[in-house]
């Protein structure tokens, strides 16, 4: 019998050839006349995008009166608080976001504050803002955020070191824009580091609690398409097709995880990202099968049915009993995440990534009271916390 | 109809046993070393319950107070009283009633999360409460 669950995705999502961001007026229409906020990091800043969305704009009459390119890798309290006062002071109508999960958490938080007024950390939790939100339009330059379908904003507090958490519907962007062109200059380690990101969102959310019948289909077609696309995406030159079909895969795993959350790789990677500066994608990378061995002895099933259903192991590689099947489908990870790593040139290990031994105790107390873990199909202590970042530090 | 009649009753049922396990050696240690004052502010009877694991005195591990506080709460929960008695009843999936807005949790839920696998005994003891105070009409929700 099926536990009950619900299926909600609002963003509209609008994909297409390579260019697409340029050619929004139709999407944009309902905005007409609106005074527009963009939200992106330097890098993003020196691609010149907006340019490339001005004719857009153009269209439905639209105007740019503030943009915030400040937002660092892990956004934070500060900057969000700017963002939005900045905004505020420039009449901004509606934002644009375009950039990474960074960037786009950014807005959103930046939205929460605008709308709400007061101190961003007033508003942690689930499901407790009481006004509407600006129009917010999403622009994936990444390919593994998926922040551009989800209810929620993580936000740095680098005072405390840990990531807050602000989760409402309202927080879903309304218009997600996934135009594959922005993702050709995106350079081959973070191809990898956040398509590797996504994949562990589709795992997560097929394997987590909360998983329903509607994110299992999401999370299953999403694995399959990073599956067969990430190795092609890293190439030299010849990619474009494979990036463009990493894109969509990421906004499905984001749908996936939106309904049934993330695990224990997550809180893994959170504390590892706020306690160490890892990139969060690698930090997912890194952690991935560790995560699923920790949750093999009561979720088995569920992780040999998500390696069949999206081809990491053939039907032919089914054992009896099911533990075996999904302890090959771990192996199968294992093998693919070398490849991901070997060809895009990334640390193998945590030590590589720069986690140092005294960081150990703190990396255990943040993960093990991250929001992720609820989650999770099982409570993992925090000594096999520290024994599963132990496994991963390397030589 | 809701379950409990009046703001009295619900403190007479769930505040009371609030206090029972302050002083329980399998929760309370958890919940003190949390440091948390969580307030769950209940509709249906309009009523509030906080724990303040900041405060203990009388041998329990936190304090309980019953009614408005000027004490400042680092997590609020709202909810139907109804949805409390589920909650303790352990017949609640607590991500659902999240998702549905059953509960609205503000502020840092990941300091919860910390507390969840130490209250698992509290659902048998609350089931067991009820029989004891001779409210088994609740234990049917």
């Amino acid at each position: 019998m099926l536990d009950f669950f619900q299926f909600f995705s609002p963003t509209r999502i609008v994909g297409g050839a390579p260019g697409l961001l340029g050619q929004l007026g139709p999407e944009l229409e309902p905005f007409r006349r609106k005074k527009v906020g963009i939200v992106m990091d330097p890098v993003i800043e020196g691609l010149n995008l907006i340019d490339v969305l001005q004719p857009s704009l153009r269209e439905a009459g639209m105007e740019v009166v503030a943009t915030f390119a400040d937002v660092p890798q892990d956004s934070d309290i500060p900057i969000v608080q700017r963002a939005a006062t900045e905004f505020s002071k420039a009449g901004v109508e509606m934002l644009f976001a375009i950039g990474g999960g960074s960037v786009i958490d950014t807005a959103k938080a930046a939205n929460i504050v605008l709308t709400h007024g007061g101190d961003l950390r007033d508003y942690q939790g689930a499901q407790i803002l009481t006004h509407p939100l600006l129009p917010l339009v999403a622009v994936p330059t990444t390919v593994g955020t998926g922040s551009e379908v989800t209810m929620v904003s993580v936000v740095v507090d680098r005072e405390d070191h840990r990531k807050l958490t602000f989760i409402d519907r309202t927080l879903a962007p309304t218009l997600a824009v996934l135009d594959p062109g922005v993702t050709y200059s995106l350079p081959t380690r973070l191809v990898a580091t956040t398509a590797m990101d996504a994949l562990t969102h589709a795992l997560e959310a097929f394997i987590d609690l909360e998983h329903s019948p509607l994110s299992d289909a999401w999370a299953v077609a999403a694995a399959n398409l990073i599956r067969q696309n990430l190795l092609p995406a890293l190439a030299p030159s010849g990619f474009e097709e494979a990036r463009a079909n990493l894109q969509v895969a990421s906004a499905m795993a984001g749908v996936a995880f939106n309904h049934s959350m993330v695990g224990i790789v997550h809180a893994l990677a959170h504390s590892l990202g706020g306690v160490a500066g890892v990139p969060h994608g690698l930090a997912n990378m890194l952690m991935l099968t560790e995560g699923l061995t920790s949750n093999l002895a009561v979720a088995a099933d569920r992780i040999a049915e998500v390696g069949l259903r999206s081809e990491f192991i053939s039907k032919q590689r089914e054992h009896t009993p099911v533990i075996a099947t999904a302890q090959d489908v771990i192996d199968e990870l294992v093998r693919f995440r070398r490849q991901v790593t070997e060809t895009a040139d990334l640390p193998h290990s945590l030590r590589g990534a720069g986690v140092t031994e005294n960081q150990l105790t703190f990396l255990v107390e943040r993960a093990s009271e991250d929001g992720s873990l609820v989650y999770n199909p099982r409570t993992v202590p925090p000594e096999e916390i520290l024994q599963m970042y132990k496994n991963v530090m390397g030589e | 109809m809701a379950l409990f009649k009046d703001e009295e009753d619900v403190y007479a049922v769930l505040g009371t046993f609030f206090r029972n396990a302050s002083r329980d050696e399998t929760m309370g240690p958890a919940i003190q070393k949390s440091g948390l004052i969580i307030q769950f502010e209940y509709s249906d009877p309009a009523s509030i319950l906080t724990i303040d694991a900041t405060e203990a005195a009388d041998g329990a591990y936190f304090a309980v107070i019953e009614g408005r506080t000027e004490k400042k709460p680092d997590v609020h929960m709202t909810m139907k009283a109804d949805i409390a008695n589920q909650f303790w009843l352990g017949k609640l999936n607590l991500l659902a009633a999240l998702s549905r807005r059953q509960m609205v949790a503000k502020g840092p839920i990941p300091k919860i999360v910390k507390l969840l696998p130490a209250i698992q005994p509290a659902y048998k003891m609350y089931q067991e409460y009820l029989q004891k105070i001779g409210r088994s009409e609740l234990l049917g929700y």
